[in-house]
């Protein structure tokens, strides 16, 4: 009897839907650099076969798509002027084409010509951030969210994929390290696929903390198979397979004051601020320090600590603790 | 669990080889069948679809946990294999190249196959909405059911509907007449199609049918009508391929009829009967799927038009309906742990359903009562309906408040309705081979060993020496039993005492129920 | 809980406990009764658990003039968020590196059954939750648990900043067997030895939870009160019978908070009023950066001794200051005594710091602005469905935030406030703010 039961639960998991979040970094300085090994209308048609791709698995898959560009991040599917299925004024139907892919095809495509063609950001706001990644990441989450709670019956598996072209925008560090707690916490990987450049040090923290898969792929131009072999199983599925995994994982922070990233820091005791270097009082929330930062190198070492980072100052010679 | 369920892939799986290659050659179809397969069949056709040079075995399998993938991953290439997607080539795997290619078109929308439905060009005079096309599929598939049922709702459905019920096996003429499994169906069809020996009378088979979920038993009824078109000369493939373009379209629009092969024409009319397509009229150069059609290859239950709300369907989003729709689902049972069911329905054939296996008490406007007892289950249980298909229809049935419990269903009822099943098979005949008087116990120790190594021992007494084998494995034992007895022979060879061991042939009775 | 003044004969000045709650225990009870400002429990109105009349759920909710009951879900909604933004949202100082001592009676009066099942399984049940949670709020503080009975003490877990480990702890069936009286000076000492060690940043903080009216012990409770007061350590009680004076005056004295609990739920709130980081007390307090390394996890091909346990390990975090190789953080570097934290345990506390400012609601004049939910998509009611009659009960159901302009809905709000602690509109904006030069 007891088999019988368990196959019935067996049958139930498989049955979940999936929720993709896919999150598209069209930071057009990075995508238009000339080093960029791959251009964005190429790399777009690898996303799109592999949204194609995710639908396809099974017919109650879902999926949402985010924009995450310079200076803005919004929904590119579902939008809220999608035309309804059943109306007659809609896309010319193509009958080479699956209806369901069409539509979210589109809506994606026509969706980021439109960012596109909208004022290129000046040159400014490029300085202050590169893409919103925070932002799209905080749209995704409110998106499952909001379809976790009106499909009542937990069976719609939701996940989150980011691909990211964009260096780390350490202005963003605190929205992003929100955002991996709340995926966290209502069990929703999030998945890096960083196409090219340096590792994304708090996109890999994210995919580590939620348990995804972070990958940095060996040749850009191959995008379509690294998403399909690595980003395309689902959770049931990823039980069975051997993925990618992290060996190395970068735990560094970003300071406060100057958005530097750093590996040794200094922490306010009172609020948990990281600064880069020893300032009198806490800029976040204005406590004033003793005249000496607790250096428990000192102690012991002496002048070798903070060594590896320039930004922070060589203690001085003897510290004292404060007696306590 | 039951035989309607996996019967489409079944199905597939007999099929030869260049029935698959023309089928591969529509995207629609590959789609489909794509969507058939096991989750990690699906994985490894993704993950392998853009590698352009054969996968070794080995390689494949180091895709897979040790642990837990391996058994996954045999079964999955087993289904992949049979459908003829993969190739075992010199340890090689290789993708049929026709399924490559049409497949990577689905995904891309390349190629020109038009596979996935000519809309019409021109807007419809006659305007056709959703909540028309579903109250069509309902009156079409419920006329079916009630018949079968026996409830006089709704006219008789027509000739090719009778003829499909009668060959499928799911009704029979009159209690004299044998059951259809065993008798000439076209001789049958011919009765039925022309009514002249009486009602004709629901079999085993059509009380497990009425169970099942709809698109179960839409499959089962395509699938039949597969069966029919070997011997009407109608080209399989072409059936096929239509039946999966049916599911690739979408619920509300109209598509051009012009572009269909004289086959797919003629089974357009069929597909009419049983609601699965909407035409206005006979020869007209469109046609509307229904919600029947859209939902085939979904592999999800489908919800009958009755159901529905109208106005929750006028809803704008694509994405905001569908849940609404599942939310809405149609689930109206409700059981409680002191077996009794409270059914909002009013449909007559529903309540036939319950009927089934329900003692029903109480009849409202909107609802039924009733209690589940031993007698109304064990009449279900006599009719061929097994314990599962009942526990299968109330959990797929249950009422949204239900839905919240885990489990759905309340485990006393569940249990006990198990048990009445158990208690009406308690005993099961097994063939089976018996081993016994062994002269030493090691040698019956031995040989038990080896036999439960391989799995084949049903029962033993170790004190009586007695060991029963199936009938699989009786020459693997046989064969270890006769090694033994030459081995004794060598060693004691010199005293005269020879080991006898008989072997009998009994039809073994297993109990079942302990 | 008959007596509540009870002497014991080991020493003189056995502590007296006075029950003054000013209801039943005092009216059967001697004279004795000291008048003790009473204020906490003034303000609020709900009676104990076996005094209160049988209440069914469904009375909260009355139906509106149209028997539907939306407007009545609406206002529960609504009364949800206010509290929420009761709530203090001002960045003050914090002292978020906490140690925290709680101090479990483990007498005979906590197999009372007036919180079902039993003050003592509800209190195990209810310390799961919170050590959870406390973790989850305050994510490099510690914890230690003590138990007390016979009139003994006993450390049931040592101060740690591992919840697992005091879970465990609180799974095991030896800690759940209770017996003869607490002895709360043994337990206060106890926790104060422990807790004078931990550096001066941190905060020091005792939970007292207590089911007995009375307690055995060895010297005069006043003269560790004063200690505790001069240790700078907080003491907080709540206490399952009775207001208790040396209790209240233990709280009193060392700044904390005192609370009976009057049900089950009410126990609840009292415990988890304890998980919010509390605003520095002291101007004692020395506060001070403290220097602190954010390792890198690393995966060796071959197996290297690690610092803290010299054995050998293939994976391990490496110690940024000097290298050396250690098995688990957060700890201190045993070769350079850097501190060593993961920071994403320390960004965990950062929405205490930087909270997502409450957003407005739109009254449905304005709704016809918006249409849909800015960050999840669905689409509002439009004020032109909804009757004017049935719009003066109800509410929009839209929420703006004040900074970026940008709509939400309930769900939203709630989750944005409540988990998320971002707000997906300012976010998307393009930084508008002069800030430093990101290299």
């Amino acid at each position: 009897m007891t088999s019988v039961i368990t196959s019935v639960c067996l049958l139930n998991y498989k049955d979940d839907s999936n929720l993709l979040v896919i999150v598209i970094d069209t930071n057009p300085f990075e995508w238009e650099h000339p080093s960029a090994p791959l251009k964005l209308n190429l790399a777009l048609k690898h996303i799109l076969a592999f949204m194609n791709a995710h639908l396809a698995g099974r017919h109650d898959n879902r999926l949402a798509v985010i924009a995450s560009h310079v200076g803005a991040s919004k929904f590119l599917y579902p939008t809220l002027n999608e035309p309804t299925p059943g109306s007659k004024v809609q896309t010319k139907k193509d009958a080479n084409v699956y209806q369901v892919f069409k539509v979210v095809n589109d809506a994606v495509l026509t969706g980021i010509a439109k960012l596109l063609q909208d004022p290129r950001p000046t040159l400014e706001e490029k300085d202050l951030g590169s893409s919103k990644i925070a932002a799209s990441l905080s749209l995704g989450l409110c998106y499952i969210n909001q379809a976790l709670k009106s499909d009542g019956m937990g069976h719609v598996k939701p996940r989150i994929l980011v691909l990211t072209v964009s260096p780390d925008s350490s202005s963003d560090y605190i929205p992003i390290m929100n955002c991996i707690f709340s995926a966290q916490k209502a069990n929703i990987p999030i998945d890096v696929c960083k196409i090219w450049g340096e590792d994304a040090v708090f996109l890999q923290q994210a995919a580590h903390i939620t348990e995804g898969i972070y990958m940095r792929p060996d040749d850009p131009r191959g995008l379509l198979q690294t998403l399909m072999f690595s980003f395309l199983p689902d959770m049931f599925s990823r039980s069975y397979l051997h993925l990618p995994g992290q060996d190395e994982v970068d735990f560094r922070a970003a300071c406060f004051c100057h958005k530097r990233i750093v590996d040794i820091g200094f922490v306010c005791s009172v609020c948990l601020s990281i600064f880069c270097s020893f300032s009198p009082v806490c800029s976040t929330c204005r406590t004033k320090f003793a005249f000496q930062p607790l250096l428990p190198s000192a102690r012991r070492l002496g002048a070798k600590a903070g060594a590896s980072n320039p930004g922070s100052p060589r203690p001085s010679s003897s510290s004292t603790p404060s007696a306590s | 669990m039951s035989k309607f369920q996996t019967s489409i892939h079944e199905y597939l799986e007999t099929l030869p080889l260049q029935t698959f290659n023309r089928l591969y050659q529509k995207p629609a179809t590959c789609l489909a069948i794509f969507r058939l397969l096991p989750p990690l069949g699906k994985q490894i056709i993704m993950s392998s679809l853009y590698v352009d040079a054969p996968i070794p075995v080995a390689d494949m399998k180091l895709w897979f946990k040790e642990s837990t993938g391996l058994a996954k991953h045999k079964e999955a290439m087993q289904r992949l294999k049979a459908l003829n997607i993969f190739a075992d080539e010199r340890g090689n795997y290789t993708m049929n190249a026709t399924f490559l290619e049409q497949f990577r078109n689905a995904l891309t929308g390349g190629g020109n196959s038009l596979s996935f439905g000519l809309a019409t060009s021109t807007p419809d005079k006659h305007h056709v909405d959703i909540a028309f096309l579903d109250d069509y599929a309902t009156k079409q598939w419920e006329a079916i059911l009630h018949f079968m049922v026996g409830t006089t709702e709704g006219r008789p459905p027509c000739k090719g509907v009778l003829n499909l019920l009668g060959r499928s096996g799911l009704m029979t003429g009159g209690p004299d007449t044998p059951q259809s499994d065993s008798m000439d169906a076209r001789d049958f069809a011919n009765q039925m199609a022309r009514q002249d020996f009486g009602v004709p009378k629901i079999t085993h088979k059509g009380f497990q049918f009425l169970l099942q979920d709809i698109n179960t038993q839409v499959w089962a009824f395509l699938l039949q009508y597969l069966n029919m078109a070997e011997s009407l000369n109608m080209d399989l493939v072409e059936v096929l391929t239509f039946f999966f373009q049916l599911g690739s379209l979408e619920l509300g629009n109209d598509y051009s009829s012009e572009t269909l092969t004289p086959t797919q024409t003629h089974l357009l009319e069929d597909l009419k009967a049983y609601g699965i397509v909407y035409q206005r009229k006979r020869g007209s150069r469109r046609f509307y799927p229904t919600r029947l059609a859209t939902t085939l290859t979904s592999g999800t239950p489908v919800l009958l038009g009755s159901h529905t709300n109208p106005t929750k369907l006028a809803a704008t989003a694509a994405a905001r309906k569908a849940e609404e729709e599942e939310e809405d689902d149609h689930g109206f049972i409700v059981l409680e742990t002191n077996y009794r069911i409270y059914a909002y329905t009013d449909s007559p054939l529903q309540i036939a359903v319950l009927n089934l296996f329900v003692h029903l008490r109480d009849r409202f406007p909107n609802m039924v009562t009733g209690v589940i007892t031993r007698d109304s289950i064990r009449r279900a249980l006599s009719k061929g309906i097994t314990a599962e298909q009942i526990i299968t229809y109330l959990t797929a049935h249950a009422h949204a408040q239900m839905r919240k419990n885990s489990p759905i269903l309340p485990l006393t009822v569940v249990d006990q309705i198990r048990l009445w099943e158990i208690e009406k098979n308690r005993l099961r005949p097994v063939a089976s081979w018996l081993y016994s008087q062994f002269n030493r116990q090691q040698d019956f120790e031995s040989t038990f060993e080896y036999a439960s190594e391989l799995g084949v021992v049903l029962w033993s007494n170790q004190k009586r020496r007695m060991l029963c084998v199936s009938t699989e494995g009786h020459q693997a034992v046989g064969a270890y039993v006769r090694k033994l007895i030459t081995k004794h022979r060598e060693q004691q060879g010199q005293q005269a005492q020879q080991h006898q061991q008989h072997q009998h042939q009994q039809q073994h009775v297993t109990s079942v129920a302990s | 809980m008959g007596k509540h003044t009870e002497q014991r004969e080991q020493k003189a000045e056995a502590t007296t406990f006075m029950a003054t709650n000013g209801r039943r225990q005092v009216e059967k009870d001697d004279d004795d009764f000291v008048d003790v400002d009473d204020s906490s429990l003034q303000t609020n109105q709900a009676n104990y658990a076996w005094e209160e009349e049988y209440k069914r759920s469904w009375d909260v909710l009355q139906e509106d003039e149209h028997g539907s009951l939306a407007g009545v879900v609406n206002s529960l909604q609504k009364a949800a968020k206010r509290k929420r933004q009761l709530r203090d949202t001002d960045p003050i100082q914090r002292g978020i590196i906490r140690h925290l001592f709680i101090l479990i009676d483990l007498s005979n009066a906590m197999q009372e059954k007036d919180l079902r099942p039993s003050r003592l399984s509800l209190t195990f049940t209810y310390l799961e939750a919170f050590i959870a949670e406390y973790f989850d709020q305050n994510p490099i503080s510690q914890i230690g648990l003590i138990g007390t009975k016979d009139g003994l003490a006993e450390k049931l877990t040592e101060l740690s900043g591992n919840p697992t480990d005091h879970i465990k702890a609180l799974k095991m069936k030896k800690f759940m067997e209770t017996g003869g009286e607490p002895s709360l000076q043994n337990a206060l000492e106890l926790a104060r030895n422990s807790l004078i060690h931990v550096p001066a940043h941190g905060s020091r903080e005792i939970l007292v939870i207590m089911g007995s009216l009375t307690t055995t012990d060895p010297g005069n409770i006043h003269d560790t009160i004063a200690r505790l007061m001069q240790d700078n350590i907080r003491a907080s009680v709540i206490a399952l019978a009775a207001e208790v004076q040396v209790l209240k005056f233990l709280s009193t004295q060392t700044k904390g908070t005192f609370g009976v609990a009057m049900n089950e739920g009410h126990y609840r709130d009292l415990l988890f009023e304890v998980i919010p980081p509390t605003a520095i007390t002291t101007t004692k307090a020395s506060a001070n950066l403290v220097q602190m390394g954010f390792p890198a996890r690393c995966n060796d091909s071959a197996a290297t001794l690690c610092a803290c346990h010299g054995k050998l390990t293939l994976g391990g975090y490496k110690c940024p200051q000097c290298g050396s190789k250690l098995c688990d953080i957060p700890t201190e570097c045993d070769i350079c005594n850097l501190t060593l934290v993961s920071s994403p345990l320390l960004a965990r506390s950062y929405h205490h710091l930087f909270p997502v400012e409450n957003f407005v609601e739109v009254p449905w004049k304005d709704a016809a602005m918006t249409t849909a939910c800015f960050s999840c998509q669905k689409t509002f009611l439009s004020p032109h469905k909804v009757s004017v009659q049935l719009q003066s009960t109800t509410d929009a159901g839209r929420y703006q935030c004040k900074l970026c302009e940008k709509t939400f809905c309930t769900d939203c709000d709630v989750f944005i406030h409540d988990v998320l602690h971002n707000c997906p509109g300012c976010l998307s904006q393009p930084r508008r703010r002069a800030g430093g030069v990101i290299a």
